[in-house]
């Protein structure tokens, strides 16, 4: 009997319902992702459940995934229909799968031989004419599972990206993925983020934070396509802005990686009026106290508060000082970013 | 008066922007056309599980027969936008269904070239953008369980599969804010069962709100 708002439903058992909850951890997690990482995404975890349903060793043999779930037409044989692909029940190596974005439902190619990946990426690219459909390449033969993203199609090798399946989430990595992240999209205006609400007056949108979250959770999905990346979860002092998890082979267990707490610096708000140093420094100090609470209460390995500076040139102090030595004994990770309201801005930072 | 018309109105376009929505979804998981009693289905669902997502229930009272949830009202809805060229239908034919009754059946796809631009212009709508985002989640779950899984799926269903309703009978799920139907309580509770250590999003309740009911339905098998 499961009771919600105090209402009995006969026959729907919490048991039942935490299982089925355990065995699809992180399901609907990557909801609102560029459709490219949602695939991706999607992959990684088809081959997590199958990992974890019938152990590491099971799959010995590369698939490719194929971004189209209508498949192709230009193939003698059937397509095998394959309902649930992410159950785990099924064999994913020896095959071209064909999925939508959610990578549930899928069409099969089986491939026989699969001795030479240059001949199999040759059928791809040139038989069935798939080398601009994005894709994704599960290698098992290495010590370690590899997953290699073709966003822009097989064809265009310069363009993917190698992603382990197990591991790697540590804090340096975290950061580093951010760094990433902030010099190719956020620190400028040519990176499309659209953060400014008016550049040349130094006033930023009031959803930059809302963006940036964004942002950031794509690319830790894009780095780490095993990940649940979880957004605004609800604390005592307030709610948390991203979180990484890392699912374990045992049904829902997972380690909870880091807690990321984002603030935006401003020298003024969206409408114009001014924020000032003293009210910037609370906000520093603010997010300190968060992130350090969120660290403790949700037991995370790491925590980091990470800033987005969109203040005035002239205002950009040293926005750490007086909450140095309290970060360093709680162990929090006090990051800083630069973001700026023009090309030339950004240019002259960087001379 | 002229509110009354302007609320029903809405209420018109909303089920037909639900419909599009439902087929744009569909066909970017790969079932580029969606039969008759598969489109009834996910309508179906995609009213269940609208409180889920603080959304309102568009059409509360489906028929309940052994082919699975039957919306006269969809079906109204889905005519009127064949009619209006922005949906395509093929495949008509007679079937005799599971309850011995002859009815015309069809397979439903969009017309990219008229559907397209009204969903943009949806989109442009928090309130739309918000609807056409729960639909695309809806149909990428119930995707997953393929077109027979999906036509069976309303027999499981906590509402719809309430066995003190009869063949033949309507199923109701109103429900109100306090009490919403069985389908989105069952959803609601996977949320409340994995806090405070994790909250789930509005997608993942359905996504996982569909997979108790593929493991119901594998149990069943």
């Amino acid at each position: 009997m499961t009771e919600v708002l105090g209402l009995p439903i006969p026959g729907w058992e919490d048991g039942d319902l935490r299982q089925t909850a355990n065995a699809n951890f992180g399901l609907g997690n990557d909801a609102g992702l560029p459709e490219s990482i949602r695939f991706l995404v999607g992959v990684a975890r088809a081959i997590r459940k199958r990992h974890q349903e019938a152990g590491m060793g099971s799959e010995q043999t590369p698939a490719i995934f194929f971004l189209r779930p209508t498949g192709v037409a230009n193939v003698s044989e059937e397509m095998r229909k394959q309902p649930m692909l992410d159950n785990g029940q099924t064999q994913l190596g020896g095959s071209f799968w064909f999925v939508g974005p959610p990578v549930c439902r899928a069409l099969g190619l089986p491939v026989p031989d699969w001795s030479e990946d240059g001949k199999i990426f040759d059928k791809a690219i040139n038989d069935l004419d798939l080398g601009d459909v994005p894709a994704v390449f599960f290698d098992p033969r290495g010590k370690r599972p590899t997953l290699r993203h073709y966003p822009a199609g097989l064809a265009r090798a310069d363009e993917v990206v190698v992603s382990a399946l197990t591991g790697g989430m540590d804090i340096d990595r975290v950061i580093e993925i951010i760094e990433d992240e902030t010099q190719a999209h956020l620190d400028g205006p040519a990176g499309g983020a659209n953060l400014w609400k008016d550049p040349k007056k130094h006033w930023p949108s009031d959803r930059a934070e809302k963006k940036i979250q964004f942002a950031l959770k794509v690319a830790m999905h894009h780095a780490f396509p095993t990940a649940v990346i979880r957004e605004e979860q609800p604390q005592m002092a307030g709610r948390l802005d991203l979180e990484v998890e890392e699912p374990l082979l045992e049904e829902g267990e997972f380690i909870r990686h880091a807690i990321l707490e984002l603030k935006v610096l401003r020298s003024f708000r969206s409408t114009g009026s001014k924020v000032s140093p003293k009210e910037v420094r609370e906000i520093v100090k603010e997010g300190v106290g968060q992130a350090i609470s969120y660290r403790k209460e949700r037991k995370a390995k790491s925590a980091a508060l990470c800033c987005f500076d969109m203040r005035v040139k002239s205002a950009r102090e040293k926005c750490f000082s007086g909450v140095t030595a309290k970060a360093e004994r709680e162990k929090l990770e006090l990051q800083v970013w630069p973001i700026y309201a023009s090309a030339a801005e950004r240019r002259a930072a960087n001379r | 008066m002229s509110a009354e018309l302007d609320e029903e109105a809405l209420s018109h376009l909303r089920r037909r922007v639900r419909l599009i929505g439902i087929l744009s979804a569909a066909e970017e998981a790969g079932l580029v056309s969606l039969p008759t009693q598969q489109l009834h289905t996910v309508g179906y669902f995609a009213d269940a599980l609208a409180p889920v997502w603080g959304l309102r229930i568009l059409d509360a009272r489906v028929l309940k027969l052994r082919a699975g949830p039957t919306s006269p009202l969809l079906q109204a809805d889905l005519d009127r936008l064949v009619g209006i060229g922005v949906v395509i239908v093929s495949a008509v034919r007679h079937i005799e269904d599971a309850d011995g009754l002859w009815r015309l059946d069809a397979d439903y796809c969009l017309n990219r070239t008229l559907a397209q631009p009204i969903l943009d212009k949806a989109r442009t709508f928090e309130r739309f953008a918000t609807e056409l985002d729960f639909l695309r989640e809806v149909i990428f779950a119930l995707s997953g369980l393929g077109a027979m899984g999906i036509l069976s799926a309303g027999t499981s269903d906590a509402s719809y599969g309430d066995e003190m309703i009869d063949l033949g009978g309507m199923v109701d799920i109103a429900g109100d804010e306090s009490e919403p139907n069985a389908t989105a309580r069952v959803a609601i509770r996977f949320r409340e069962l994995l806090q405070p250590e994790i909250a789930l999003s509005d997608s993942e309740m359905v996504h996982l709100y569909v997979r108790e009911l593929y493991r119901r339905l594998e149990t069943n098998d």
